[in-house]
């Protein structure tokens, strides 16, 4: 049996990576859920789904897709989608996300998050392709904003009403990334909180938090280093606005000791502490 | 049309040239960066995550011909090969072939195989897992149908042959490696296994590269092919007159080598 479920609103999550595995092991840190990239355990057995499969007995495992190329005007890859139905009915997860970005077109996958032109027709299109996946994996999904260095000259809408349109319309959650919303405020020069408050309280389901390196012309979305102040007061601003919403620390390049990555969870435990609600009802 | 902007990106992106600013502008905005500007941070994003995926997948490659020369055989097997898959564990079946004829290098002749080992190794780790053959089944076979029977190799087998000494190439090019490199090339090839271990009724999770004897590589190679007991073993005599039948075969159903079998198609 699994274990009882506890809210994971009231505790942050972290990103779960090979090089933390014995460490979670042995220390069992108190931390609410563990998150997955998905295409990583999409493999038919060996060591990857054996550890899943134990830190699932343990904790709630969030899987995370960064190939499945939502926004892409190529069919869906039935046989990616395949196996993440795979994964999910085998790990059942508490949490099922996707990227609002495409990832390759003409059968040729160039594997990094791009972003899409707002408009219209990509709204349409992201609408009906987030209908395809749920109806495919029986579930809802949720879908996170991605961090971006380019704006399409075909954009013709804000990003924070194509995001709040696809949850609306699609009738799926958001990964509310707010470290990509602050990295995209700074690369296009816009408010990060009227992002913020273009987001529907009650459809935000999940918030990521990551830090970022600057380059001095660009915000560069790297999960490398610590949350930044900025990203930390974003985050404070969030929780009010949206209520205790299960929070992810991400960290994927130079990923630090287990300590320093529950030292940041920590300080996201704090901000929800303080937060007496939980996540506010769709109005 | 949003196909007309994802189909030029994806041009721009893996273009050998990087473009100038008139074509980044046709389809991105500038501002306080240019359009080209931003384009570029794009395609070093692109190149470094499938550099990384083949990295991560050829370490022992990456460590005999050094990070310069991987990126630059990288990045030109980036664009010759094309990634097929939003799973970027599958990116890279196509390496061992594209360096066999990468002419930088035809000084490594080994190279390629120690691609194959890799990616043998990397297919190895993600193979279904298999419940050991038991043997009581396989004693309950009348002996005069043995000859017939088909033999099912564990999913995570690869059987590997190479004219270079490509296992103790591996083994010295490991990171944690503190030994002796020294190398003797007049010992000639290898013939290799790589499988799972590590104990359990499902079978061990750890990858290990065994080496075999010529006369056990053709047999499993033949069991492979799915031909049947008798030719198998017949090939295997050929190439090695040491080759003893019972004795190989339950030793892989012992390791899990062979997981199951059948009666041949009539």
């Amino acid at each position: 049996m699994l274990p009882a479920a506890v809210s994971i609103a009231s505790r942050a999550g972290i990103g779960l990576r090979p090089s933390h595995y014995q460490a979670i092991l042995a220390e069992a840190p108190a931390v609410s859920f563990l998150e997955v990239h998905s295409e990583n355990f999409f493999g038919d057995g060996g060591q990857p789904l054996k550890y899943l499969a134990r830190f699932r007995e343990d904790y709630p495992i969030s899987t995370h897709g960064v190939g499945l190329s939502l926004g892409s005007t190529d069919p869906l890859d039935s046989d990616h989608l395949g196996k993440l139905k795979r994964l999910v009915n085998a790990i059942d997860p508490v949490l099922v996300s996707e990227h609002l970005c495409w990832v390759g077109v003409n059968g040729r996958f160039l594997n990094d998050l791009l972003p899409l032109p707002y408009s219209e027709e990509s709204l349409k299109h992201v609408v009906h392709r987030v209908g395809e996946i749920q109806d495919f994996l029986g579930r809802p999904i949720l879908v996170e904003n991605v961090s971006s260095y380019l704006e399409f000259v075909d954009s013709t809408i804000p990003e924070w009403e194509f995001v709040r349109e696809v949850a609306s319309r699609a009738g799926c959650q958001i990964l509310l990334d707010v470290n990509n919303i602050y990295v995209n405020a700074v690369n296009h020069e816009f408010d990060a909180l009227t992002f913020l408050d273009a987001i529907a309280p009650g459809s935000v389901g999940e918030i990521h938090l990551a830090g970022f390196q600057d380059t001095g012309e660009l915000l560069i979305d790297t999960h490398g280093t610590a949350v930044c102040d900025e990203v930390w007061a974003l985050y404070r601003y969030a929780i009010t606005r949206f209520g205790k919403v299960p929070t992810l620390i991400e960290w994927d390049t130079d990923i630090p000791a287990l300590d320093v990555l529950l030292a940041e969870a920590d300080k996201a435990n704090c901000i929800l502490a303080a937060q007496e609600t939980e996540v506010p009802r769709a109005a | 049309m949003l196909r007309d902007v994802q189909r030029a990106m994806a041009d721009l992106l893996m273009a050998a040239e990087t473009p100038d600013e008139r074509t980044a502008g046709d389809l991105i905005r500038g501002g306080k960066l240019s359009a080209a500007h931003r384009l570029k941070v794009y395609r070093h994003n692109v190149f470094s995550n499938l550099r990384g995926a083949l990295r991560d997948i050829f370490p022992v490659v990456n460590r005999i011909v050094g990070d310069a020369f991987f990126l630059h055989a990288a990045d030109q097997f980036i664009r010759a090969a094309a990634s097929r898959s939003g799973d970027l564990n599958r990116f890279g079946r196509e390496w061992p072939a594209f360096l066999a004829d990468y002419p930088h290098a035809t000084e490594l002749p080994y190279l390629p195989d120690v691609a194959k080992l890799e990616w043998a190794w990397h297919e190895c780790f993600h193979a279904a897992d298999a419940a050991t053959l038991d043997l009581e089944r396989l004693k309950s076979v009348a002996p005069d149908a043995y000859a017939s029977l088909v033999f099912h190799l564990h999913p995570a087998v690869r059987l590997l042959a190479s004219a270079y000494p490509v296992l103790r190439i591996w083994q010295v090019n490991q990171a944690d490696f503190g030994g002796d490199m020294q190398l003797d090339w007049t010992r000639g090839g290898d013939t290799l296994m790589v499988r799972r271990d590590g104990g359990g009724s499902r079978g061990g999770v750890e990858v290990v590269i065994q080496s075999l004897t010529p006369g056990v590589h053709r047999f499993l190679c033949e069991l492979q092919a799915q031909r049947a007991l008798e030719p198998a073993a017949a090939a295997a005599l050929e190439t090695d007159r040491e080759f003893i039948l019972q004795e190989i075969l339950l030793e892989c159903v012992r390791h899990g080598v062979i997981i199951d079998f059948s009666r041949e198609a009539a």
